[in-house]
């Protein structure tokens, strides 16, 4: 993806947000284009709350933002947002007693789909798209954790929007649910914009062609992938003992130690991954990074 | 296709019957028929203050009922369609006052004695206490997904404070009393109160507060 040339779809500069005495963002500022974003962060990072003030769901205290060419805090230009945008809450809730196809009408009703035969046709195609045609009768009450979550996508992708916004959507799914997941969500990122919290690296590695990672309320980075697995560079090498000093450090499959951190001299230093990356940023104080 | 307007309300009006919580209400209505309904049944003679004894409880009950109809489980997932939330709640409001003033009609049709009872006056009472615990329903959902469990006990603390006003603010006057106009008025302003309280409930976005967090994520 060549960065410089992609169109900006979302802006964000100096969004502060409290909840009370609680900072739950202190200026925070990033963009984002077309393509998966993943917004990484450890729990309480404040993922969640940038995610509802990108989706019009919460305004923030300071700062200025704007979503698909429009300013979310006016009356105009939320409405404007909302009519191009898709959102799936980090835990969606439903009518139980709506089937898969009538809750995802009952969302392209408030979506603004008025004409019944063409939103029974979006709402089809968007079943289809999450792999839920076979369940379209079947009582949300009745379906599965995973099968409830993809009701949720679905809803979020009637009226084909522009900006899809996915908090934490494969938590709770087991390996083969969130494999599906990751499938859905990657066709989604061609020909639109995606931002998608997750603390998964392996979901970052496998879906988003740029990467967010918010920490304690703050942006601690933002690049490609590659670039966040360049922070660790020099800082991840194979040992054959646990390693006292190091940010962490385990026991792989091959019955070697990973380390990430200051590798003592002469170590055999190994390629870094997205985790490697991210770990170096969380567990490394604000103040000692350089070249943000 | 696109574009909603209130010309599209009736399009929301059958999932938002669909989607209401009743259960809380229809329970809540049912013990207030019962009210009403049992001295009916067994014929006992009751003065006109006991009549309106009954209507006031049973009004409690519908209004006890009334704070869960707003309750929506799909509130987060709804949270930024485009529809603006006061044309949702009027798609709700749609369903639920109709069932509410068939209810009170019922219950007095089942009171009888219209011509003795003082109906005008208790039934803005019964708005207004409905009107009320839809209002803190409201207020409660702007931060959170159950109104019923804030609303309820809200209308349960104005009706025992009701109760307790000194005699010349009094809410609760009998039927007959001097003092049953200037009652009532102040009745009337709760419900203007409630209704202008609701409408500010329904305005877009809000912030949540921090007592509704469970965390910061």
């Amino acid at each position: 993806m060549t960065v410089a040339a992609a169109t900006s779809v979302v802006h964000a500069s100096g969004l502060t947000l409290r909840y009370g005495r609680t900072a739950a963002l202190t200026d925070v500022s990033f963009t984002l284009y077309d393509g998966v974003t993943g917004l990484l962060g450890p729990n309480g990072a404040g993922k969640t709350t940038l995610l509802r003030i990108v989706a019009t769901a919460l305004p923030p205290d300071q700062g200025t933002l704007s979503v698909l060419g429009n300013d979310p805090r006016t009356p105009a230009g939320r409405l404007a947002v909302r009519r191009r945008l898709g959102y799936l809450p980090q835990d969606p809730g439903f009518h139980p007693g709506f089937t898969a196809f009538e809750f995802v009408d009952y969302v392209a009703i408030l979506k603004e789909l008025t004409d019944r035969r063409a939103r029974h046709q979006e709402v089809s195609r968007v079943l289809d798209a999450v792999g839920l045609s076979g369940q379209r009768g079947r009582r949300i009450r009745a379906l599965s954790g995973g099968m409830r979550q993809r009701v949720a996508l679905a809803a979020a992708l009637a009226g084909d929007p522009d900006l899809l916004v996915l908090d934490e959507p494969t938590v709770g799914l087991d390996p083969e649910q969130r494999l599906r997941f990751r499938e859905v969500i990657a066709e989604l990122g061609e020909g639109r914009s995606v931002l998608l919290s997750t603390h998964q690296t392996e979901e970052v590695m496998a879906l988003c062609q740029r990467v967010v990672v918010l920490d304690g309320g703050t942006v601690r980075f933002e690049g490609t992938p590659a670039d966040l697995a360049a922070h660790a560079r020099g800082r991840v090498w194979t040992s054959g003992a646990r390693v006292a000093g190091a940010l962490a450090s385990w026991r792989a499959g091959d019955g070697r130690y990973r380390n990430v951190g200051d590798p003592p001299a002469g170590a055999e230093l190994l390629e870094p991954t997205v985790e490697d990356g991210y770990l170096m940023l969380v567990d490394t104080p604000a103040r000692e990074e350089t070249g943000r | 296709m696109r574009r909603m307007s209130v010309r599209a309300l009736p399009l929301l009006v059958l999932p938002a019957a669909r989607a209401t919580p009743w259960t809380a209400f229809l329970a809540a209505a049912g013990v207030g028929l019962a009210i009403v309904a049992v001295p009916a049944v067994f014929r006992v003679e009751l003065t006109v203050e006991d009549l309106v004894g009954l209507l006031r409880a049973a009004a409690v009950c519908g209004a006890l009922g009334l704070a869960f109809l707003l309750d929506d489980p799909a509130a987060r997932t709804i949270a930024t369609v485009p529809t603006p939330r006061p044309l949702r709640y009027a798609a709700r409001a749609g369903v639920i006052l109709p069932a509410a003033a068939a209810w009170w009609a019922l219950v007095l049709t089942i009171t009888g004695h219209g011509a003795l009872l003082p109906l005008g006056g208790v039934t803005v009472e019964a708005a207004a206490l409905g009107a009320v615990a839809l209002a803190v329903g409201a207020v409660r959902l702007r931060s959170g997904d159950n109104g019923g469990i804030v609303a309820a006990p809200a209308v349960l603390v104005l009706v025992v404070a009701a109760s307790r006003i000194p005699p010349h603010l009094a809410l609760y006057v009998p039927p007959g009393d001097e003092r049953w106009a200037a009652a009532h008025h102040r009745w009337a302003a709760l419900l203007a109160a409630a209704v202008l309280v609701s409408v500010w409930a329904a305005v877009e976005p809000v912030r949540a507060r921090s007592s509704m967090m469970t965390e910061i994520d």
